[in-house]
């Protein structure tokens, strides 16, 4: 299954997610957020395949790349948010 | 301390030229241009079919380029672009934006603009932006270019990129409208302003830099990059 959200963080995070209903099997990130260094968005992209769509698994993922990479814009809870309201597993804040 | 001056460029050789600075930079280099034809770029982290109205690009002129760094997509018309590369930075990324602003917010106040910092990358005054900056490191250098707006055509700039919702189009326009502004000064006199306000915030005065073979060269291959498919359309 296919989708796709926006989500206002600090910065926009538009995400597209390809899933099977429990596990991510693809997400792709965009946005106007900066990382540095910037190549790292594909590390943090193929890190999350595979990841159970449930907020403390994605949270977990994000957190750990975070120390690895600086990220200004968005933060793990409101990634997470965005990949799940893209899988359908949680509601876009009103 | 270098001053470059390269007038006004294609988006492309304008950004190859970013990057040849960077690749060859042994001393801090302030770099001072325009666009022309004018331009939309956006960010490393965009998706170019998501932001950017391609047919109306076209359509207007407008070329259409995908930046080394991170950020938003930026319609540069009528402003003055500046790229500072250097060695010598604070490794903190906050500290450092503030830093480099400083000299333009310092230099602006001269004319007669009594700007701000906006963490993390916009400069504002009464309350409105008129600049936006992106930085990037790469082998040990900073590279850090921004937009000083000296007008603003967000009738233009709405045309060109594309909204969230063509029902909200008109909301989000009259929104930009109230949120952005130029600073009303011309390219040279702004251009003027930010060398003397970078040489007052560093305390020395910049020598004139004449782009070397090695560099011309550099940014042409560089500017075939950023022409390209595969870079352009690469999110």
């Amino acid at each position: 299954m296919n989708g796709s959200s926006v989500f206002k963080s600090q910065k926009l995070l538009k995400v597209s997610v390809q899933h099977d209903g429990e596990l991510l099997r693809s997400v792709s990130i965009h946005g106007d957020f900066f990382l540095y260094p910037e190549d790292a968005i594909g590390e943090l992209e193929k890190s999350l395949r595979g990841i159970a769509l449930e907020r403390p698994a994605l949270e977990a993922v994000v957190a750990a790349f975070s120390s690895k990479a600086q990220v200004f814009g968005f933060n793990a809870p409101d990634l997470a948010s965005a990949i799940l309201i893209a899988a359908g597993k949680e509601q876009k804040p009103a | 301390m270098k001053l470059l001056k390269t007038g006004f460029s294609d988006a492309s050789f304008n950004m190859g030229i970013d990057e040849a600075l960077m690749k060859t930079c042994q001393e801090p280099v302030l770099r001072l241009y325009g666009w022309k034809p004018s331009a939309v770029s956006i960010g490393y982290f965009q998706g170019l079919e998501e932001e950017v109205d391609l047919e109306a690009c076209k359509r207007h002129g407008v070329d259409v380029v995908r930046r080394v760094t991170g950020g938003g997509a930026v319609y540069h018309a009528d402003e003055l672009t500046y790229s500072f590369v250097t060695r010598e930075f604070d490794e903190n990324i906050l500290a450092s934006y503030k830093d480099i602003c400083a000299g333009i917010l310092l230099g602006l106040k001269r004319i007669g603009v009594d700007g701000s910092f906006a963490p993390l990358n916009d400069l504002i005054v009464d309350g409105k932006k008129f600049s936006g900056n992106a930085q990037t490191r790469r082998g040990g250098v900073l590279l850090q270019h921004g937009t000083i707006l000296l007008s603003v055509d967000v009738d233009r700039m709405f045309d060109l990129l594309k909204v969230p919702s063509e029902k909200m189009k008109g909301k989000l326009i009259s929104d930009i409208k109230q949120r952005v502004i130029g600073i009303g000064k011309s390219f040279d006199q702004t251009a003027q302003a930010v060398v003397d306000g970078f040489e007052e915030h560093h305390g020395m005065n910049f020598e004139p830099l004449e782009l070397s073979d090695e560099q011309m060269q550099m940014a042409r291959t560089f500017a075939e990059k950023y022409r390209s498919d595969e870079w352009l359309r690469m999110r």
